[in-house]
């Protein structure tokens, strides 16, 4: 064979790979089912025009069962958009932000630091990673999690290949639900929440302690960064932290560089909660519940931080979201 | 270790440009520690048996090919097929005698996986030493290899260790002595029906395995489902097998080695004759070569050749399993082919009357049809798990007597027609890669084009990818012959 033929069969080969692994990529994040509600919602958050979103809200589903951003608009003027995920584990909500920052300039995140008592790995990894866009990030939010995410991320296609036969007889799309929600997940039942659920929670140990508060660190130094006001925030629950690890947990997050640290695990008085009728479960709020705590948001974005709207937000489609939605 | 599992394609990927990279001897113990590592990944202790299988088989073939009297040859030679295939037997039977035995007894047996395979390479080798020794059998011998690395390598060598085909000393050992430059031409031929391979297994054999599966356990369809049923199960055991010898002859392939070929288009045979030479050609050669010969052929007069095909079939059945039902597969097959030579002389005359190419077309085809019927009805004795299971389809099959067909189940296709749709698709440009025209482009004349072949292997993985099954969220299947 000649010496050209040799380079132009490596070539072939090279791009062969090439073109194969993006095509396998890319029909793998294809046929992943859509995903509007129950946090990741990342192809509904990158269609949202770019640097429109005032406050970005981050971490667990206590983040996206809890939020209304339609609401949040209604009451403020403020754009938002919640980019959570299930059971999310710090290190991802790390990750979550660096990826949510490349197509939006929030002037003020919100975290929910709930993922601060979680253990190393929680379950959900595979889908609030498989879900990112091709990214480092998103390899290296992989690497950050159990073993075997790391290939789903690589090879997406192995997870979804079974759904190719859906995909061809048609899905109906659900674009339109994720616009309208902004990773906000309803919830309609209502459980009855007057005792309060136990055992306390306590945190974990000391060295998960450690690599989870550094991945916060990390996020209040992004954001400080980034002139972005950053709130750590507890959200309401009636499962609560045992008063020495909410002490500790505390203490520990105003060393942080960040413009606030809050506990509003026992909100609900001052929210008018109704036991009864607005919790969906122990630590998520049904709709009703949602409304009543997004609109104490609003008014802590206004009044506390004094956050100012957004000039250029689209008025006309926040309304429709608000329409959609069709609050209590 | 499976061909189609993630540490496969890393192992290959590692194993290929070293191989390549080495020269001489140093890529001979590259390619038997590979092989060793290949067949060790799930259960190291069973690479004992090989390694034990190896050292003694390559004794014997050295002391039967040292000469002397004739009858101690014999003798070596009876010791190395006691030890050899009276292992196997050994194995294949304790799982029927244990219980009876042992009732209570917490023993499991773990049957090494490709025994049969090497140990009929093996009893094949010594046989062949054996005949060496004494040429006067007419048939063709060899003498013993020297190389103990050689030989090893010829016994684990890990394309065909697990599920054949089966290998042959007289045509490998000689390649091993040969100088195997890199050519790209054989390597891209080699993955390139490694590709087809998998289409094959993961997209085919795969997909039909859960639908055939789920009509064996319910065990209660109209003999319309049951026909389907039949013929699905007729490509699904073609195309796990033949994919799985796509595997692994491409995989010898890219390492320049050529190993005899185990399916040449088996259900374009116009007879159940012909479709026995054409369909696992490794195992019926050797069971021709080292069983149905030494009996004497076809050369002791019409009814000692009827009763040698049935004792070869027979013995092929209880090669797959020491049951009832294979032997009645075997037997069932050995009586088509015997009543295929009583009709042959009408259906020579019948063929020889048939003059204009259409009607030779329509005869052919139809005796396509026929042979393929036929050999799916063989299958049920082959897919069952026993008689009983064997009577009741039959007896459901029956009921076309008193009901008709009925409608063929609507759950067979499985999740709607793009499903069979796809698969359809798939099945076309596998029968159609079997033409021989076809088949002579696709392994002989693709790899030497660099786009068109680059094209075609990313467009099989692709396919591979996309529609086979494997994963989370699938049952995936093993391939059948690995039980044997």
């Amino acid at each position: 064979m000649k010496k050209t033929s040799v380079f132009y069969e490596l070539a072939v080969l090279l791009l062969t790979v090439v073109l194969l692994a993006w095509l396998l990529f890319s029909l793998g994040s294809a046929m992943m089912p859509q995903r509007t509600t129950f946090g990741a919602v990342w192809s509904s958050y990158l269609q949202e025009e770019p640097d429109t979103i005032d406050v970005l809200f981050l971490g667990s589903s206590r983040a996206y069962c809890n939020v209304i951003p339609a609401e949040l608009y209604a009451r403020s003027g403020l754009t938002s958009y919640v980019m959570a995920g299930p059971s999310q584990t710090t290190p991802l909500t790390w990750y979550y932000l660096r990826q949510c920052l490349k197509t939006q300039s929030p002037k003020y995140v919100f975290v929910e630091v709930s993922g601060a008592l979680y253990p190393l790995y929680e379950e959900f990894s595979k889908v609030n990673v498989v879900y990112m866009p091709f990214s480092a990030d998103r390899f290296r939010a992989a690497a950050s999690c159990e073993e075997g995410i790391l290939g789903v991320a690589l090879y997406p296609l192995g997870e979804f290949h079974d759904r190719v036969y859906d995909c061809l007889e048609g899905e109906p799309s659900k674009a339109e639900e994720g616009r309208m929600l902004c990773g906000y997940t309803p919830l309609a039942e209502a459980t009855d929440q007057t005792e309060p659920a136990g055992p306390a929670l306590e945190l974990p140990e000391p060295e998960v302690y450690a690599h989870n508060l550094d991945y916060l660190r990390q996020i209040a130094q992004l954001c400080q960064q980034r002139q972005i006001q950053c709130v750590f925030y507890y959200a309401p629950t009636n499962r609560a932290m045992s008063t020495q690890a909410a002490a500790q947990l505390f203490a520990d997050l105003e060393q942080m560089p960040c413009r606030g640290v809050e506990d509003w695990s026992d909100l609900q008085t001052r929210l008018d909660i109704d036991p009864t009728a607005d919790w969906y479960d122990t630590i998520h709020f049904n709709t009703r519940g949602a409304v009543k705590y997004t609109d104490f948001l609003a008014d802590y974005c206004t009044d506390e931080l004094g956050a100012q709207p957004t000039a250029g937000a689209d008025g006309a489609l926040w309304q429709q979201r608000l329409a959609w939605l069709d609050l209590p | 270790m499976s061909f189609t599992t993630f540490p496969f394609f890393v192992f290959l990927a590692v194993v290929l440009p070293v191989y390549y990279l080495l020269r001489g001897r140093l890529r001979r113990f590259w390619l038997l520690a590979a092989s060793y590592v290949f067949y060790c990944w799930a259960a190291p202790a069973l690479g004992l048996v090989v390694l034990v299988s190896t050292g003694v088989s390559y004794a014997l073939g050295w002391a039967i090919g040292a000469g002397g009297s004739r009858t101690r040859g014999r003798l070596l030679l009876a010791l190395g097929c006691v030890l050899h295939l009276g292992l196997l037997v050994v194995l294949k039977l304790l799982p029927l005698v244990l219980p009876v035995l042992a009732p209570r007894s917490e023993l499991r047996l773990v049957m090494p996986v490709g025994i049969s395979f090497f140990s009929f390479a093996i009893v094949g080798y010594l046989v062949d030493v054996y005949r060496g020794s004494w040429p006067d059998s007419g048939r063709p011998g060899m003498a013993p290899e020297r190389d103990l690395v050689d030989y090893a390598l010829f016994v684990v060598f890990f394309p065909c260790i697990l599920a054949g085909p089966i290998g042959h000393a007289r045509s490998f050992l000689p390649q091993l002595k040969q100088p195997r430059p890199f050519r790209a031409e054989e390597v891209k031929g080699g993955l390139l029906r490694f590709a087809l391979g998998m289409v094959e297994k993961l997209v085919l054999a795969d997909s039909l395995a859960l639908t055939v599966g789920r009509i064996y356990s319910a065990m209660n369809a109209s003999p319309a489902t049951w026909l389907v049923t039949l013929g699905l199960y007729s490509l699904q055991i073609y195309f796990d097998f033949a994919g799985y010898s796509h595997m692994a002859i491409g995989v010898a392939g890219a390492l320049g080695f050529t190993v005899r070929e185990n399916f040449t288009a088996p259900y374009y045979s116009t007879s159940v004759t012909s479709f026995w030479r054409k369909w696992h050609i490794s195992l019926t050669s050797w069971f021709r070569e080292y069983l149905y010969i030494p009996l004497g052929g076809s050369r002791k007069g019409q009814l000692r050749t009827w009763c040698n095909i049935l004792v070869v079939f027979a013995v092929s059945g209880l090669w797959h399993g020491v049951a009832w039902h294979y032997l009645a597969w075997g037997l069932v097959n050995g009586l088509l082919q015997v009543a295929e030579r009583i009709l042959q002389p009408g259906r020579r005359r019948l063929e020889a009357a048939l003059r204009a190419p259409a009607s030779r077309l329509a005869w052919n085809a139809l005796a396509g049809v026929v042979t393929f019927a036929l050999m799916s009805m063989t299958w049920l004795f082959f897919r069952a798990e026993s008689m009983t299971q064997v009577r009741q389809i039959l007896g459901q099959l029956a009921g076309v007597i008193h009901t008709g067909f009925g409608r063929v189940d609507p759950g067979l296709p499985a999740d709607g027609p793009a499903r069979i749709w796809v698969l359809s698709l798939v099945t076309a440009l596998c029968a159609v890669l079997d033409l021989p025209g076809v088949w002579r482009w696709f392994s002989t004349r693709l790899p030497k084009r660099v786009l068109p072949c680059y094209g075609v292997l990313a467009a099989l993985l692709l396919i591979a990818a996309v529609f086979g099954v494997y994963g989370a969220g699938f049952q995936a299947q093993d391939f059948v012959y690995f039980r044997y």
